[in-house]
């Protein structure tokens, strides 16, 4: 088990999920090593956002293991997941900011609140991780008050405000307008360069090209193919990688 | 003999419709704050599916919002008695208008509770928030803020209903004016100032509901 845990930091086996009778998760078998950056992609209804929200307990499974620093918590109750999303930073579609909070609170709230951290340390870390991300002056603002990309940007940083182990993305860019896109994408990368254990579910294909140390692909509830993103994206193994990637270029 | 409206009669029965002005404003200020706390308490304890106790929250709620007030109010007053339970008007006017507006408050604060955004819930889920803390400073606040109108409705409601109590001879606002009536048979100016009364309560609590709803809604303007 030591041995496994310097390797793998998350390792799912024969992962089966179901929503009702509709199997949309068919025996997973995936590793990500210890800063690792793997970006998984798919047509939609592939199955590759319900893994993810797996891999952190927002979605029950059926069946399989998931192994997260050596133990496994597929099984796990919705209070053993607790501690382990604290582990777990994740970030969604639509960015999902308190609105009732300003930016700082949205950082600061869960930290102070589960006594991660002292108010002060906790201000002075989302303080500094706004100014990395570009947004040292919203500080004050309200989600309602800011961007789509300033929204994200800001969701980023709380997802990472307790120093996680693995971050989750799930279509972080998919509700953006195009010219903001670019300006997240740059910060994931920025942020995740690091050595951050990171998973990333998207559409961008540049994105996944220059950051992924490795591509996964996933097609109706399975890893059809996974590699390098040269060897994924200039020779494809399967017809449905080769049609996707003809088709999202 | 008299003129149509008697303005001397008017001015004399002023201090009368004050005792009866400073009940009802009693009992609209007791019964909406009881109510909105309770209403607190028992979606929460839906919210967290507690056994039984939801399930009896659920069908006070349904007996409270589908029977008549005045029944609700006659039921107590002189039902209750029979099987031991004794309270004069006042405390008994206070028990059923409390209940009864708490029932409508829980119901407004259920529907607020059930649409705060899934994506929030997750993400409340995603940053692991212990469940208590996120439905007291997250969940009720979110969901507070979307039903201010519909609580504001309820709490004139409540204040108009108060008049029904009347009925069991709660001194209030309503019973002065009859009380008046059924002494001097002037009943133009009595229903004036009843109308006055009622207006002035009602109005002040809008403005004060107002600026409550502008200060939840800070953040919300672009």
């Amino acid at each position: 088990m030591g041995q496994e845990r310097a390797v793998h930091v998350i390792r799912t086996v024969d992962l089966v999920k179901f929503y009702g009778n509709v199997q949309v998760l068919n025996d997973i078998d995936f590793v990500i090593g210890k800063g690792e950056r793997v970006v998984i992609m798919g047509s939609s209804g592939s199955g590759k956002s319900t893994f993810i929200r797996c891999l952190n307990g927002l979605e029950p499974i059926q069946s399989g293991n998931i192994v997260f620093d050596g133990q496994d918590i597929g099984g796990n109750t919705e209070r053993q997941w607790r501690l382990v999303r604290r582990r777990i930073g994740m970030v969604f579609q639509n960015y999902a900011l308190f609105p009732h909070m300003n930016a700082l609170r949205n950082l600061t709230f869960a930290p102070v609140r589960e006594r991660l951290m002292t108010p002060d340390a906790a201000e002075a870390r989302a303080l500094a991780l706004l100014a990395r991300v570009g947004l040292a002056d919203k500080a004050k603002s309200y989600p309602a008050q800011l961007s789509g990309g300033q929204q994200q940007r800001v969701a980023i940083v709380r997802a990472m405000m307790m120093a996680p182990e693995v971050m989750l993305f799930d279509e972080p860019t998919s509700a953006l307008d195009p010219e903001t896109v670019g300006e997240v994408l740059a910060i994931i990368q920025d942020l995740t360069s690091e050595g951050l254990t990171s998973i990333i579910v998207t559409h961008e294909m540049g994105f996944a090209r220059q950051c992924a140390d490795r591509i996964v692909y996933m097609d109706r509830g399975r890893i059809v193919e996974e590699g390098h993103p040269e060897a994924f994206f200039t020779q494809p193994q399967t017809d449905r990688a080769r049609r996707f990637i003809s088709t999202h270029r | 003999m008299s003129s149509p409206f008697d303005w001397s009669y008017f001015w004399s029965i002023a201090f009368l419709f004050l005792k009866g002005l400073e009940m009802t404003l009693f009992l609209a200020v007791i019964c909406n704050a009881l109510a909105v706390i309770l209403a607190y308490v028992f979606a929460a304890a839906v919210h967290f599916r507690i056994r039984v106790v939801r399930e009896m929250i659920l069908f006070y709620v349904s007996v409270i919002r589908n029977t008549p007030l005045l029944v609700q109010i006659f039921f107590f007053y002189f039902g209750m008695p029979e099987i031991g339970v004794r309270t004069d008007p006042t405390t008994s006017g206070i028990i059923v208008l409390t209940l009864w507006a708490s029932a409508y408050q829980t119901a407004n604060l259920r529907g607020g509770i059930d649409n705060v955004p899934r994506a929030l819930t997750e993400a409340m889920r995603a940053l692991g928030l212990r469940p208590i803390d996120a439905f007291v400073f997250i969940v009720v606040p979110v969901a507070t803020r979307a039903v201010v109108p519909a609580m504001m409705n309820t709490m004139v409601s409540t204040i108009k209903n108060s008049a029904l109590l009347s009925a069991i001879g709660v001194p209030e606002l309503t019973f002065v004016a009859m009380d008046n009536i059924a002494e001097t048979y002037r009943a133009i100016e009595n229903f004036v100032a009843l109308l006055i009364g009622y207006l002035a309560i009602v109005l002040g609590f809008s403005a004060m509901m107002t600026s409550l709803e502008r200060y939840l809604g800070r953040g919300y303007r672009r």
